[in-house]
């Protein structure tokens, strides 16, 4: 069984039933997982920022950097290879938060706020999610099964 | 004095101190080679060919100054070859913050069980804070401090002798942290009776490294205590949380510090300059990490 790490911005998709895609250490980024069990495709992004509007030169090098690009991206990618909107499933984890009473650091709120947009946009709807609070989360999705697993702390549960 | 923790099995605070100041003192200095060139830096006597001379007797070294004066971060407008050259661009206080980068760097790639952090996770972490040091002040508009690079890349150094510690007592340390609402530096202090930050700028101090680089250890998470070089302590502050809001290096710890409401207003920070520098930082920070990774 092959893991693939997905990077802080960047994202991932197969139809290899042998894979794990992985990604480690969500701080207030977004993780999303589409999964296709008609077709057994499985995507997975982790997205560092909400809006693109920050830099549009990175987002146009690296949509996955941002939700409000990455998101899309990663939908038309699996769209591409035939999966259809109404099969997907769709996961999200992540978007935390440092101990902060200023809220100056609502990157994680605000990431959650963009993603839930725009699937409103496309109309999906979140099926699961493990989100918020102040700690760091690890994510994989087993292709063939379509199995999310969401560790913190040590512990591990599905999602 | 007061022990905070007493429960079952703990052993004293005091033993605990003890041994991170043994460990401290025997904590390895720089490597001899790179000693001599930065006690070369602080010769009044030396030249740029004595230091540049001294430097190639390491091509590893050599290789590493060249490709660090060449990378975005240290910003060259155009390529520079020979290792005269890279001194007489960079200067001697920035030539400094790459011998040390270089030196230490590769310390930082063990993994630390402790903390939980993957091989390569604690130098990702310290150099992210460094890139991002550097970012926010550009994107305030602060004069950077010479040694604010460096700053950022050793603010967590004291993670290295802490581990083993931390490792011996994590169920008590995740037990304050999660039931009492302690953040993490403050439960090492209590547990073990020395934070990370202290230990790491004890190190610093030891190695006689400039004063602002021990105080931005020590005070990295409190900067409003610092009592000196408090513009490089408040910088680093940030960039360590905006690291670990971006999930790089978070360990167990990472999620569990606090951010400074005095820096962030000192500062005049506003939510679109840390997401700027969110964005600004990662292509740097994952290019300078391949060099010091070797």
């Amino acid at each position: 069984m092959a893991s693939i790490i997905v990077d802080i911005s960047d994202l991932k998709v197969s139809s290899n039933p042998e894979d794990t895609l992985v990604t480690y250490s969500l701080g207030s980024c977004l993780g999303a997982t589409f999964y296709d069990p008609v077709q057994q495709i499985g995507g997975m992004i982790h997205c560092m920022l909400p809006l693109s509007k920050i830099d549009t030169a990175k987002a146009e090098k690296n949509p996955a950097m941002f939700v409000d690009t990455g998101i899309p991206k990663l939908l038309k990618t699996m769209f591409d290879l035939g999966c259809r909107k109404k099969d997907i499933i769709v996961r999200v984890a992540g978007t935390a938060r440092v101990l902060d009473h200023k809220g100056l650091f609502k990157i994680g709120e605000r990431n959650y706020t963009v993603f839930r947009r725009i699937l409103w946009k496309n109309e999906m709807m979140i099926a699961a999610e493990d989100v918020g609070g102040n700690i760091s989360r690890t994510l994989r999705l087993e292709i063939a099964s379509g199995r999310l697993t969401v560790k913190s702390g040590g512990i591990e549960r599905e999602l | 004095m007061n022990n905070y923790y007493s429960g079952p099995g703990a052993s004293g605070k005091e033993d605990y101190l003890a041994g991170i100041l043994r460990a401290i003192d025997t904590f390895p200095s720089m490597p001899s080679f790179v000693s001599s060139i930065i006690d070369l830096l602080h010769d009044p006597n030396a030249n740029i060919q004595t230091i540049a001379e001294r430097v190639k007797f390491d091509p590893g070294m050599t290789a590493n100054i060249l490709k660090l004066t060449n990378s975005a971060q240290f910003g060259a407008q155009h390529r520079i070859a020979s290792l005269q050259e890279a001194i007489v661009r960079l200067g001697l206080r920035q030539l400094f913050q790459l011998v040390v980068s270089a030196g230490i760097s590769k310390r930082m790639t063990r993994p630390l069980p402790g903390y939980e952090l993957r091989a390569d996770e604690l130098l990702s972490h310290s150099v992210w804070a460094a890139v991002a040091s550097a970012e926010l002040c550009k994107a305030l508009h602060i004069n950077a401090h010479d040694m604010l690079f460096t700053a950022g890349l050793l603010h967590d150094l004291g993670k290295l002798i802490l581990d083993d510690f931390v490792q011996n007592e994590k169920g008590h340390l995740q037990e304050l942290v999660q039931l009492n609402g302690m953040t993490f530096d403050t439960a090492e202090t209590e547990v073990l009776g020395m934070s990370h930050a202290e230990t790491g700028a004890q190190v610093l101090i030891q190695w006689n490294f400039p004063e602002a680089l021990s105080a931005a250890a020590a005070w990295h998470h409190h900067p409003e205590y610092a009592e000196s070089h408090k513009d490089i302590v408040m910088i680093v502050h940030i960039a360590d949380a905006l690291a670990y809001s971006e999930g790089v290096g978070c360990g167990i710890d990472g999620m569990q510090y606090e951010l400074s409401t005095e820096a962030v207003n000192q500062l005049g920070l506003k939510k679109e300059t840390l997401e700027y520098v969110a964005s600004q930082t990662l292509s740097k920070m994952q290019q300078l990490e391949q060099i010091l990774k070797g």
